[in-house]
């Protein structure tokens, strides 16, 4: 058995913050994202055809944000943390410069009628403390050391369309 | 071929569904790891990896890597997909995969910009290497003609389904556009 953090359900409660994560954001962040996820749209990485189209430089795709993002809460929940969802709300664009910082805090947790142990968090992305995107993510946990990992879940057992909708406004609380 | 609609009403529910022309492989995901500065073992240790997900996987919001069409294949050499608008005009147009109902869409309405509101992508079945992805394309919820600080434009949601090789749900992704004319 593989030595590695595995955050279970029964150490969590709503109200807890997440480690937050900063990222001082450049034109290489910018480009190297939109290379991985492979998205050659030009405003994440032509900067003279971004300030054609009316924005301020290159910036981030929703793509690398959500790679940010997946690693914020893998972070912390360990590999056997299982995404389920993202929902972003885009507001402002993180541009070269910036400070990124991503900062969540567990909003609710509740289990399905599969046993299925569900915490939801509602995450921020600033740059330079002005707020750029808000995010809510569902993420799966193990209820306790030694209960199933929810990667073990296949279809039949893995419910995300029966999830209940995401708060309207999505984002952590300050 | 692809028949696009050619009245608004018929653009609403109209889909396209297409192979991948990429498949999951290790380089791709290590410079998706590389960008984003993820050591989660899932993505790349075999022993980690094999004892949680049965191997290495995708990482999970990585769906557009593994679904988005070349510019330029070899495989079809004929077709280009030309974002700048400068390319000769012998090139025939690329698919624009995954967002080619989007882009078409756009075209028909002549509504150059588009901003992104909103997205919501739920996750189903994980990527494992050498899965390939089939994308089914679609428009719905196209709005009425409105006016705001951006321009004149509409809104709609474009939602795309992934499935792997066998079928399987992998992903459902819904972007949510304003699409728009700058005032003059």
């Amino acid at each position: 058995m593989g030595t590695y953090p595995a955050l279970t359900a029964d150490r969590v409660k709503a109200g807890d913050r997440l480690p937050e994560l900063r990222v001082p954001v450049t034109a290489t962040t910018v480009v190297q994202g939109a290379a991985a996820s492979r998205d050659w749209q030009p405003q994440h990485h032509d900067a003279g055809w971004a300030r054609r189209v009316g924005t301020r430089d290159i910036f981030l795709n929703t793509p690398t944000q959500g790679g940010w993002i997946s690693r914020f809460i893998t972070d912390w929940t360990g590999p056997t943390g299982r995404i389920a969802r993202i929902a972003y709300r885009m507001r402002v664009s993180i541009y070269p410069g910036s400070l990124m910082a991503i900062g969540g805090v567990v909003s609710a947790l509740h289990r399905d009628r599969s046993g299925c142990c569900w915490v939801e968090v509602a995450v921020e992305v600033k740059a330079d403390d002005a707020l750029c995107t808000l995010v809510n993510v569902t993420v799966a946990l193990p209820a306790s050391a030694g209960a199933e990992s929810p990667w073990q879940r296949r279809a039949e057992r893995w419910l995300v369309a029966e999830l209940p909708p995401f708060p309207a406004a999505g984002g952590a609380a300050p | 071929m692809i028949s696009y609609p050619t009245t608004l009403a018929d653009w609403e529910g109209f889909q396209i569904e297409r192979v991948a022309e990429v498949c999951v492989e290790q380089s791709l995901i290590d410079a998706w790891l590389e960008a984003v500065r993820d050591g989660n073992p899932l993505y790349w240790d075999e022993a980690v990896a094999a004892e949680i997900t049965g191997g290495i996987i995708a990482p999970t919001p990585a769906t557009l890597t593994f679904a988005s069409s070349y510019r330029w294949s070899p495989r079809r050499p004929e077709e280009i997909w030309d974002v700048h608008g400068v390319e000769s005009a012998a090139y025939k147009p690329a698919l624009r995969l995954p967002m080619e109902p989007h882009f078409a869409l756009k075209d028909f309405t002549g509504l150059r910009e588009g901003i992104v509101g909103g997205i919501d992508a739920e996750y189903y079945e994980p990527l494992h290497l050498g899965d390939r992805l089939t994308i089914t394309a679609g428009i719905r919820d196209i709005g009425e003609l409105r006016t705001n600080k951006l321009g004149t434009g509409r809104n709609w949601v474009a939602e795309v389904h992934y499935r792997n090789q066998r079928g399987e749900l992998v992903s459902i992704e819904r972007y949510k556009f304003f699409c728009y004319n700058r005032e003059a």
